[in-house]
């Protein structure tokens, strides 16, 4: 059903089944309660009585009719196959619907070709984030003594997961240029003749050593620090135009900084794509590619981080490579570049919610939810740094039970996720493969 | 411990909260001091409840609905010296407030006049209830409490909560008026008992397919319409009814629900005194140790023991199992410029069992939009009048009083709103 059908049957609803009397107001911007004198008893019988009498079914994620302000507001909940907004006034100023809200950089393969989907007008690039927040790191990277270490970046985490969703959503073959059985002087060269022969709509990205660009902020102070950034040529020939969609940041750079970068040993990778094959993705996709992502029972990184800090403390010199307590400083060095990407259920929630027009308070509860898991890791790492620097062991309770209120809290998120993404398949007319009954069957 | 809506709170993360409260708003140390609380984040809410109850303070449980304004008249009526409003530090309402000797609940209950009046229970005296309660309503064992109505009320929070938990379930609490989500987490629990009023109940059973059943579910607060009653009754696989008051909790509890009037088999712990039969309803009274208990209600004990409800002796309004006291209305609308006389009433209504209706007379033609705007800012969403009219003058008898049996009679039949203010 369209938005104006659903508009006429809630005044159909309002007119023939609750006699109500304010009609004379009603429009899509008709206000439920101030205008149409409509609460929450009120609003449940209009919504059974759309369920009841047009088969319009209430998402069943929608928590409460208090959020919703206006008729149009309503309406969108049950609109089909319209991914805009209600037809309310310009969204306010940092609402999930609007234009302008802060987007979030927590992976830089991801943000680099998520750069290039956002100059694509009317594309959204927020359900590419789908596969970030719980996206493949490592424990240990076969090198000795690094066995217990946890790593964002290892030989073992390719980034073919993304290369292949990116390209069945949004249509772009991501070529990886970088080929790791010539020298890293014939890398080079490819790279220095990607960049001077690109077409306008080929972005290349090259994986540099972001510890030897000192000019550049490194704020997890890591060393060394992979990272991939897009390079064009610029006025000045001894100079890349570099744009680093991760840390919002574009400029110039000096080319043999950017060369030395490079050719560090600590990095070796490079992919291009083409802008011009961008298409927008199909609802089949996007719900194949959220299951792909989506592990409601599992949370690896809680899990890794408590397994590295039990082995820690378990006392077995010999099979942990003879670690102790202090050794998790090292160990646990890389956890805050892995758990901000936590911040991709953010956009989780934020495609659900604007596909759905669903209301801006609900949205923002989930963000509240999502900045405590942040934080929550943030003060997780600091306990942890903590007991390693004191070796006091008696603060390792408090570790765990911090741990076991991450999960918690992540699996709460993921609950909520869960439940908006069936509401959208619903209102796609996607068939979920989780599909819950409505009520317990009668035996 | 307790789940609400979708994320669950351990035991550890609830007393960590409530901990912080106590910490925060300096709990300890000052057993007796009477605290309002009105949070729109139920965790919060709950934090907060253990932390008093805990502190041996005493606690005035407000609705979410309940606009500031409001909430700081209702906890200053309420003999609460502080107040706290969806934050850990309260604010002072009453410097002078006294502290009682002992912590206690305090609710709102009708008085005359339909003046609210402030009750307070002990916690010994709810620990006692929640004993019996449990004691003698064995069914529910082994069932998870879905509790889809306020837990600033008795019936949510004693009787679905504190009895939840008493009984080792985990309970889970719904704040929605989505009957689908709720339909969906019922679906998602393992022997679901919903704590609920009449108009959510009816709302699910309408929306169940045919041949699927609610496993269990409990209604209380207002009798449920013949035709309601039937279809919940067809849809759940146990229906339950209780009935009780702010000042006696709750007083009879039905394990088999047959008709929408049996209240069921009063708890062991109290007496009772009522009418002998159907021809001959009296008074519902409680008899406790401090005295007698007027429920205002009308009633008879069958031969069988069950209690059976037959109407409301005052004028207080019951909008979907909540009460509203005429007097809050009018005293509120009174304090509007230019109003001279204001009248709430009871109007029945299909949707509600009943609503507020307002007749009220002023210097000049007051527009409704004003009135309502006017009413959100300082009542609760079940407290809004529904139905307002501007008459020349209200009509009063010799006294002064003025009977609102009459206005209902004069005005209720009213369904065109023509008033004033057009």
């Amino acid at each position: 059903m369209r938005r104006d059908d659903v508009v006429e049957a809630i005044r159909t609803v309002l007119r023939d089944h609750l006699r109500n009397r304010h009609l004379h107001l009603f429009g899509p911007e008709a206000r439920l309660n101030e205008d149409l004198y409509l609460d929450s008893i009120l609003m449940l019988e209009v919504f059974l009585q759309l369920e009841l009498s047009f088969g319009l079914s209430v998402p069943d994620h929608v928590m409460t009719s208090r959020e919703l302000a206006t008729v149009a507001d309503l309406a969108g909940l049950f609109a089909e196959g319209e991914a805009a907004p209600p037809a309310a006034p310009e969204p306010p100023p940092g609402s999930v619907h609007g234009e302008e809200y802060v987007d979030i950089k927590v992976h830089c393969f991801v943000s680099s070709v998520c750069d290039a989907v956002k100059r694509t007008p009317g594309i959204d690039h927020r359900p590419f984030y789908f596969g970030v927040w719980d996206a493949d790191f490592a424990v240990g990277d076969g090198t000795p003594g690094r066995e217990w270490t946890l790593l964002y970046h290892a030989p073992s985490i390719s980034h073919d997961f993304f290369r292949h969703w990116f390209r069945r959503l949004y249509g772009p073959e991501v070529r990886e240029w970088y080929d790791r059985t010539r020298s890293k002087a014939e890398n080079l060269e490819t790279l220095l003749d990607l960049v001077e022969t690109r077409p306008d709509t080929l972005s290349v990205m090259a994986m540099v050593d972001l510890h030897h660009l000192p000019e550049r902020e490194n704020k997890f102070n890591q060393n060394p620090f992979p990272h991939y950034l897009m390079l064009e040529t610029s006025a000045d020939p001894e100079a890349f135009f570099v744009s680093d969609p991760d840390f919002r940041w574009e400029g110039e750079i000096a080319k043999d900084k950017i060369v030395n970068a490079f050719l560090q040993p600590t990095v070796a990778g490079g992919f291009a794509f083409d802008r011009a094959d961008i298409h927008p993705p199909a609802a089949a996709d996007l719900k194949a590619y959220f299951e792909a992502c989506f592990h409601p029972d599992a949370n690896p990184l809680t899990a890794a981080v408590r397994r590295i800090v039990a082995g820690h403390l378990a006392g077995h010199p010999s099979e942990m490579g003879g670690r102790t307590p202090a050794d998790l400083v090292t160990a646990l060095r890389e956890l805050p570049v892995i758990s901000i990407r936590k911040y991709a259920y953010e956009h989780g929630f934020a495609f659900f919610w604007r596909a759905l027009g669903l209301p801006d308070e609900t949205f923002l509860v989930h963000c509240d939810e999502i900045e405590e898991l942040i934080q929550g890791f943030k003060a997780l790492h600091y306990a942890v740094l903590r007991l390693a620097e004191t070796g006091d062991t008696g603060l390792a309770g408090d570790i765990f039970e911090r741990l076991d209120r991450l999960d918690e809290l992540e699996f709460g998120i993921k609950a909520s996720l869960g439940a908006v993404f069936r509401s959208w398949c619903a209102a796609n007319g996607l068939r979920c493969d989780h599909h819950l009954r409505d009520a317990e069957v009668a035996r | 411990m307790i789940r609400i809506d979708d994320t669950f709170h351990s035991r550890a993360g609830i007393e960590d909260l409530a901990a912080r409260f106590a910490e925060r708003a300096g709990l300890s140390g000052r057993p007796g001091v009477r605290y309002a609380a009105c949070f729109s984040d139920t965790v919060d809410w709950l934090g907060l409840f253990f932390a008093v109850r805990a502190a041996g303070g005493s606690l005035l449980p407000l609705h979410p609905s309940t606009p500031p304004a409001a909430a700081r008249r209702m906890a200053r009526e309420g003999g609460c010296r502080f107040l706290f409003l969806d934050g850990m530090t309260p604010e002072e309402i009453a410097p002078e407030a006294d502290a009682g000797d002992t912590g206690q609940l305090v609710q709102m209950s009708s008085g005359t006049t339909g003046a609210p009046k402030y009750i307070a229970r002990s916690w010994a005296d709810i620990d006692r209830e929640i004993e019996s309660y449990v004691g003698h309503f064995r069914e529910p064992e082994g069932m998870t409490p879905v509790i889809a109505c306020p837990t600033t009320h008795s019936y949510g929070l004693i009787c679905g909560l504190l009895v939840g938990l008493r009984r080792g379930a985990e309970p889970l609490v719904l704040n929605t008026g989505n009957p689908k989500y709720i339909l969906r987490k019922l679906a998602e629990t393992e022997r679901p008992l919903l704590y609920s009023s009449p108009v959510i109940l009816q709302a699910l059973a309408k929306l169940l397919p045919d041949g699927e059943k609610i496993h269990a579910a409990m209604t209380s607060g207002t009798l449920l319409p013949d035709p309601w009653f039937e279809r919940i009754r067809l849809k759940t696989r146990h229906l339950y009814q209780q009935y009780g008051c702010s000042e006696a909790g709750c007083i009879a509890v039905n394990p088999d629900m047959a008709a929408s009037g049996d209240m069921g088999m009063p708890l062991p712990h109290h007496r009772l005194r009522t009418g002998a039969g159907p021809d001959a309803p009296e008074e519902i009274v409680v008899e406790g140790p401090e005295g007698d208990i007027h429920t205002r209600d009308l009633g008879y004990r069958r031969p069988d023991g069950m209690l059976v409800f037959v109407s409301r002796l005052d004028d207080t309004i019951n909008v979907s199992g909540l009460n509203v006291y005429p007097k809050d209305v009018e005293d509120v609308v009174m304090a509007l410029p230019g109003v001279t006389d204001a009248v709430a009433f009871r109007k029945a209504d299909p949707f509600a069992g009943e609503r507020v209706a307002l007749v009220f007379s002023a210097t000049e033609p007051v527009p409704h939009r004003s009135i309502r705007a006017w009413c959100r800012d300082h009542l609760a969403a079940h407290q809004q009048p529904t139905e307002i009219l501007q008459a020349e003058s209200l009509p009063r008898m010799a006294n002064g009083k003025i009977s609102r049996r009459q206005v209902a009679e004069s005005y209720g039949a009213s369904s065109d709103g023509a008033g004033a203010g057009r």
